[in-house]
Order: C-alpha cells, then sequence, then structure tokens
C-alpha cells in the first residue's frame, strides 16, 4: 500500500479536508448535525488513512500511544469535572444552566419551612411558562424597563411585564451557561473517541511487526 | 399525485432494494477484502436511508463510524490474518435452521412495530414534545438532538463516554501489552 503512487497522492490531499471537516462538525455540533463523538471519529479517520499510507512510525511522531491514552482519560475528566463545576456553583451535576452564575453562598431562601420553597418554585416554574410562551408568541420578546410602548401593551398586568424582564434575564444567563457547559462536554466526548479509536488503531497495527 | 410528492416513497424503495442486493453480494463475496467494501457501501446507503428519513445525526454517525473506521480497522485485521475466507466444514443442516427460525421469529416480531412514519408512537408523545417545544428556548440551541444528547440527557451521555474508555482499557490490557515502557 505504501508505494501506490495514486494511493499516496489521493491521501495526501485528503488527509488536511478530512481533518478540517473534523474540526467543524466538533465546533458546530450545536448548529449542525453531529458533534463530538462524530467529529472525533472523522479527525481519528484522517489520522489513521495518514499512518496507513505513511507507517506507523510517522504517525507515533505525532501522537504516541501512551499520549493516546492520556487523553482519552482527559476527555472523560473534562466531562466530569464540568458536572462537578456546576455542583460547585449550587446546581446539579451537570446542570450547565448556572456555570455563568458566581461563586455559591449557602443562604436560606426566604424561609427554611418546605412550603416556601415549593413557592418559589412554582413562581419560577410559572414565570418559566410564562417565558416559553412569550417567546413563542413573541409576547415577551423586546421587552425591557425603558421600553415604553411595550410597558403600555402591559399597563394591565405591569407585574407580569417585570416578571417577564427578570425571567428573561435569568434564563439569558441559563442560556450562556448551557453554552458553554455543551462546549465544554462536547470537547471532552471528542477527546476522548479520537484518542480511542488511536489506541485502537495503535495496539492492532503493532501485532502486524 | 406528482412524482415529487412521492419522491421520499421512491428513495425508500430504490435504497432498501440496493440494500437487499448489497447484502446478498456481501454473502456470495469470496474475498474478504471484496465483503469488507462492500460493507462500507451498505453503511453508506444505510446514512443515506437515514438522511432520507429526516434523521441527519444519526445519518452521519453512521457515514463516519459504519462506512469510515469500522471499515478501515476491519482492513487493518484482514491485514493480519490473511483475505482469504476458511472453508467451513460439517453440518451446516443445524445452523441454516437456526437462522429461518430467529428470521421467522424476527419478521413475526415486525407486525408489533408501531406504522412506518407514524406519529402516534410512543417514542413521540411522551417527552419528544416537550424537547421540541422547550428544548431551544431552554439550552438556546438549534439543533434539538445535540440539546438532548449533551444536556438533557447528559447524564447517559457520560455514561457512553465511559463505556468508550472502559472498552479501550480492556482492548489495551488484553491485546496491547502495555507496560508503560516503549515496546522495542
Amino acid at each position: 500500500m505504501e508505494d501506490d503512487i495514486l494511493l499516496r497522492t489521493v491521501v495526501k490531499v485528503l488527509t488536511p479536508f478530512i481533518f478540517m471537516f473534523g474540526l467543524y462538525v466538533q465546533f458546530h455540533g450545536e448548529y449542525s448535525p453531529g458533534g463530538g463523538f462524530q467529529a472525533g471519529v472523522i479527525c481519528a479517520a484522517a489520522f489513521i488513512s495518514h499512518a496507513l499510507i505513511n507507517g506507523l512510525g510517522e504517525l507515533n511522531r505525532i501522537i504516541s500511544e501512551k499520549t493516546a491514552l492520556a487523553l482519552a482519560c482527559m476527555g472523560v475528566l473534562i466531562y466530569g469535572g464540568t458536572g462537578v463545576v456546576a455542583m460547585t456553583k449550587c446546581g446539579n451535576f451537570l446542570d450547565y444552566s448556572v456555570l455563568t452564575e458566581g461563586k455559591c453562598i449557602e443562604q436560606p431562601i426566604k424561609g427554611n419551612n418546605v412550603y416556601d420553597l415549593v413557592e418559589i418554585e412554582g413562581e419560577y416554574q410559572g414565570a418559566k411558562e410564562d417565558y416559553v410562551s412569550g417567546y413563542n408568541n413573541e409576547k415577551c420578546q423586546g421587552v425591557s424597563k425603558s421600553d415604553k410602548a411595550a410597558y403600555d401593551a402591559f399597563e394591565s398586568d405591569v407585574v407580569g411585564a417585570e416578571k417577564c424582564v427578570k425571567t428573561k434575564v435569568r434564563i439569558d444567563s441559563a442560556i450562556k451557561g448551557q453554552h458553554l457547559g455543551i462546549i465544554a462536554i462536547e470537547a471532552g466526548v471528542g477527546l476522548t473517541v479520537f484518542s480511542v479509536m488511536m489506541l485502537i488503531f495503535f495496539i492492532f497495527a503493532k501485532r502486524d511487526s | 399525485m406528482s412524482l415529487l410528492q412521492d419522491m421520499p416513497m421512491v428513495m425508500d424503495t430504490v435504497l432498501l432494494f440496493l440494500l437487499l442486493l448489497n447484502a446478498i453480494a456481501v454473502i456470495y463475496a469470496k474475498d474478504l477484502m471484496t465483503a469488507t467494501i462492500l460493507l462500507g457501501i451498505f453503511s453508506l446507503l444505510m446514512a443515506a436511508l437515514y438522511l432520507v428519513m429526516g434523521a441527519a445525526d444519526v445519518a452521519i454517525t453512521e457515514a463516519a463510524v459504519g462506512a469510515g473506521i469500522s471499515t478501515i480497522l476491519i482492513l487493518l485485521v484482514l491485514s493480519l490474518v490473511g483475505h482469504k475466507e476458511k472453508k467451513v466444514e460439517g453440518n451446516l443442516l443445524v445452523p441454516a435452521a437456526i437462522i429461518v427460525f430467529v428470521s421467522l421469529g424476527l419478521l413475526y416480531a415486525t407486525y408489533d412495530m408501531p406504522e412506518y412514519g407514524s406519529r402516534y408512537t410512543p417514542a413521540q408523545i411522551h417527552v419528544s414534545p416537550y424537547y421540541l417545544e422547550n428544548g431551544p428556548v431552554e439550552t438556546g440551541i438549534p439543533n434539538v438532538v445535540t440539546s438532548v444528547l449533551a444536556s438533557y440527557r447528559g447524564f447517559d451521555t457520560l455514561g457512553e463516554v465511559v463505556v468508550v474508555l472502559t472498552a479501550v482499557l480492556a482492548i489495551t490490557l488484553l491485546l496491547g501489552r502495555f507496560t508503560g515502557k516503549e515496546d522495542k
């Protein structure tokens, strides 16, 4: 295989494009099909076809077996670490919504009895539903405190409009956190899958010699 | 009805027919190398079928994993074990009977499957509507598949990644002779 000029040329030309496509799939996981898993596989395919043509030694120069194993573990650590970071900010494990918020300080909200908490939770859920329905019929969009027209529209229910603004701020921050978290965990998935594919290739290719 | 309206139906039929031809060709391929390439084509046809169904994420996975990396890995294995099939000896009646029996069972089971493309299956009416309605709002991500896999079902995906890592660790321990020192 290593002497075939046709194969050599085709692989040499295609490899950078395959790798580039893999990176594209990685970074556009939120907008286009694919994500970390597919990106890792595509990038690994680029490296493996490079190694098939140029020999294992050439690949070993770029990435060694030991490095691949370390990277595979690192990917899982990044994924799990994102979850733990969320926990340090008063969120649940892997709850990305809190990632952009500050450090968590334990504070009793209103009271300590369970009815208060249920009430707060209910309020938040209600506000969220308002926002979701507002998002859908564009009721809440573009509402701000200085927006006179929007306030007039809500004149009968100023509290409702204020709630709308508050919830919007809260949800916008949550969306930023979600974005950050998903980018982090996709990177972890991509890294692990890429290294795992490389490791499998290394192990089988080494048995050849 | 015009041909244009029937297009998905026509594509499905053509692709499924090609899949059938491909599967038969794999069985009759004498050379294992040929069979591997045919299996790669099978995966590519499958990816096209998923694309017709509108499952772009599944299609790209099938193309990358099924047609791409697993073909490369099987070729690598073939370079170790040779690409001539070993002649099977002995009575083939029992294996053939098992295959026929299982196939009939699976065919019977398809009667319990929901209608193709039905909107009223449990998968479509349970949590999917919630994800479709709230996914873009709550996560701010237009690709609903990503928002489900990475956010709503983030814990499952973590498990998936751990499974992949565990699998490669097992392979390394069994086959890799990985001691931490450089092999000579």
